[in-house]
């Protein structure tokens, strides 16, 4: 079985017209001196900064493991770097916004910063980013020696990723948002704020085989329907006779690891007396997930 | 622990557009360094790339795919490859064996979202929103998956210019835990006026031919490529009656936790990645009978790979090369573009050379495979990958 053991989450917040939620100004110098950090974007120092109040909250100053799941990745320096890139004809470039702009940036950093020398990975598939490195992160302990992993899911958002959700109609019954959410996760029990019963990726997209595997999922558990919770981004939700369900999307917004947030919302319930609660994830209605989560 | 083999393969790079032109090739040390035809950059004029001779179009017949589904190059690249080692393992829609695909690759969709950037950033209410739908990572493997009945778990990594070795150890755990019975793993990058201006700006693109490994080596050529690998298990063996190439024996990823582009200078990271793979594949340094190295061409890289390769074999180095010389840097494509020519030499028993190089690098004195060897026994090898982030992998096969 496999326990979560510390969380850091960073959340956006409603902007004044009401478009978009956004994570203020991320300050990380507990972690990184000012000088050092300047050159990073927001999504990496919000990586960090919640990569780092995971590890603290769990009382741990280096993970044998690093995962991280991006849906985008770096978009704001890799906006950077093509704008020089296009202003100055390919001439006397600042590599900077370039090294930062790919995607295991966030996981090499909290790499540097923890002294991490072990396994470590970045996933970006889609609205399946975080899940795909939880997966693995589980994984890991089946297969290796290790006592703990920091895994999590971090997107950004830029003023050109809006302008483009906007014009294809991406985000049309929740608002774009921002932010994610690491863990600290191992196979001790003690100290465990829950615990993570199973978890199911699933791929095919249509609405019958959808919610066959999301029932199987729930009968497999034998989860009590009755007196679980369901976080559900599933627009499928209303198909369903669950007496609790919450849509986070409204304190998260709409983005491809929204999930991450979606799981310390779920530890959140679970500290408040719940005992079980299930997330359900699904990116603009596309590819599936399903986590279960136990009071310890 | 079950066993891992490699029944299949696929690829298209700038030496071949399947695998057996690319054994010809790397038979006859042929290199993919030219002019582009299809990156239209002012790079593309003054530096070698090595670019897959094949326009959108063509890759998307070879394939059998719609252009209009396949939109990046990207994702084409990928069709191609790993359709020829889905083909060549015979997967086929609800055969009852459950498989999935892990795609490796650094920039995704980059070659057409640029062109949409070049218009938006004048007037953002222009640029095809056709080019820019696909820039996402993920894209590439949820089309390819359709393609290739892989869709029982799909997934995407990006570690840098690891990423598609990284998909083999995925691949592999995943078959060992029982979620899947089949895994189609490997990765693809297409050339972009975005990377290539990227590793212009680091100042470590060789205007010449690149030489990994030599005294004199003035950096990286980059290059384009997908390759593709099935792996399964004994007992998916015995439904599908496939003849394994190799065994994925072992393993290791490891952060360097040093810098977030550079290599430590003894190489503490690729060391660390060579002897975890050497521990889980429960073998010697004197049991590797080739290690196809990482040997960008870069004087960061080549310098601490070397060293580092001498720290883990001492005095005897098995025959080493870098067949990035022919290849060029594939990125997020060259783990598995690797994996593939470490299996064909097992396949087919030959060491490729390491084209480029002339005269060892005096710190590490490493001597690599200068021209290709044949008719020589290949029992194991050893291929590396290193990446930005200092994302270290190294993947051991075996016959």
């Amino acid at each position: 079985m496999i326990y979560i053991l510390g969380r850091g989450a960073v959340y956006p917040e409603k902007n004044e017209d009401g478009t978009e939620l956004r994570c203020p100004k991320p300050d990380i110098k507990e972690f990184m001196h000012p000088k050092e950090s300047r050159r990073l974007s927001r999504i990496i120092k919000n990586g960090i900064l919640a990569g780092m109040n995971a590890l603290k909250d769990a009382g741990l100053e280096k993970p044998d493991a690093i995962v991280t799941g991006t849906g985008l990745g770096c978009l704001s320096d890799t906006v950077k770097f093509m704008n020089s890139l296009l202003k100055f004809n390919e001439e006397n470039l600042n590599p900077a916004p370039f090294i930062y702009s790919t995607h295991n940036t966030v996981g090499g950093q909290l790499s540097i910063l923890t002294g991490s020398k072990g396994y470590n990975s970045t996933f970006v598939h889609r609205g399946l980013s975080f899940e795909s490195a939880l997966k693995d992160a589980m994984l890991l302990f089946e297969d290796g020696d290790l006592s703990t992993a920091l895994v999590g899911g971090i997107d950004e958002l830029t003023d050109e990723y809006m302008k483009i959700a906007k014009r294809m109609e991406l985000h049309k019954d929740h608002l774009p948002g921002e932010g994610g959410a690491f863990f600290v996760i191992g196979k001790e029990k003690k100290n465990a704020l829950a615990c993570i019963a199973d978890l199911k990726l699933f791929f095919k997209r249509d609405k019958d085989a959808v919610l066959k595997a999301f029932n199987g999922f729930v009968d497999k558990n034998q989860i009590d329907t009755e007196n679980s919770i369901l976080v559900s981004l599933s627009p499928l939700k209303s198909s369903l006779n669950w007496k609790k369900v919450i849509d986070p999307r409204e304190k998260t917004g709409e983005f491809m690891t929204a999930s991450a947030l979606a799981v310390n919302e779920a530890l959140d319930m679970l500290e408040n007396g719940e005992k079980t609660v299930v997330v359900w994830n699904s990116f603009l209605n596309m590819e599936n997930s399903f986590i279960l989560l136990e009071r310890v | 622990m079950k066993k891992i083999y490699i029944t299949s393969i696929g690829i298209v790079s700038s030496i071949g557009n399947n695998v057996e032109e690319t054994v010809a090739s790397l038979f006859e040390g042929k290199r993919g360094q030219g002019t582009t035809e299809f990156v239209d950059s002012d790079l593309a004029r003054s530096f070698p790339l090595c670019e897959v001779k094949l326009s959108n179009d063509e890759l998307a017949t070879r394939a059998g795919v719609s252009k209009e589904i396949f939109i990046t190059r990207c994702s084409l690249l990928a069709a191609v490859a790993a359709k020829e080692a889905a083909d060549g393992a015979k997967i086929k829609k609800d055969d009852g064996i459950s498989t999935g695909l892990i795609v490796g690759t650094t920039v995704g969709g980059m070659d057409r979202s640029e062109l949409f950037y070049r218009e938006f950033s004048k007037d953002s209410s222009t640029g095809d929103l056709n080019d820019v739908k696909c820039h996402d990572c993920g894209d590439t493997a949820s089309k390819v998956a359709k393609l290739v009945n892989a869709e029982d778990f799909v997934t995407t990594i990006s570690t840098a210019c690891s990423s598609s070795a990284n998909s083999f150890i995925t691949g592999a755990r995943l078959l060992r835990a029982g979620d899947v019975e089949r895994m189609v793993v490997g990765g693809s990058d297409a050339l972009t006026f975005f990377t290539a201006n990227g590793f212009k700006s680091l100042r470590i693109l060789d205007s010449e031919l690149c030489r990994p490994f030599d005294a004199e080596r003035q950096g990286l050529n980059l290059g384009e490529a997908a390759a593709f690998a099935v792996l399964e298990t004994e007992e998916t063996i015995k439904k599908t009656g496939n003849k394994p190439i190799c065994e994925l024996k072992g393993y290791h990823n490891c952060g360097e936790a040093y810098h977030q582009t550079a290599s430590s200078p003894e190489g503490d990271g690729a060391y660390a990645a060579m002897t975890g793979a050497l521990k889980n594949a429960g073998l010697k340094a004197e049991n590797i009978s080739y290690l196809n190295a990482h040997g960008t061409g870069t004087g960061n890289n080549d310098m601490s790979e070397s060293i580092a390769i001498k720290r883990v074999f001492g005095e005897n180095v098995p025959k080493t090369s870098s067949t990035k010389g022919l290849t060029g840097h594939t990125l997020g494509a060259s783990g598995a573009v690797e994996a593939v020519v470490s299996a064909l030499t097992i396949r087919d028993r030959f060491i490729p050379g390491s084209a480029g190089f002339e005269k060892p690098i005096l710190e590490s004195g490493l001597m690599p495979v200068k021209e290709t060897i044949t008719d020589c026994q290949v029992v194991t090898v050893m291929s590396n990958s290193f990446g930005f982030g200092g994302n270290n992998t190294s993947l051991i096969f075996s016959r």
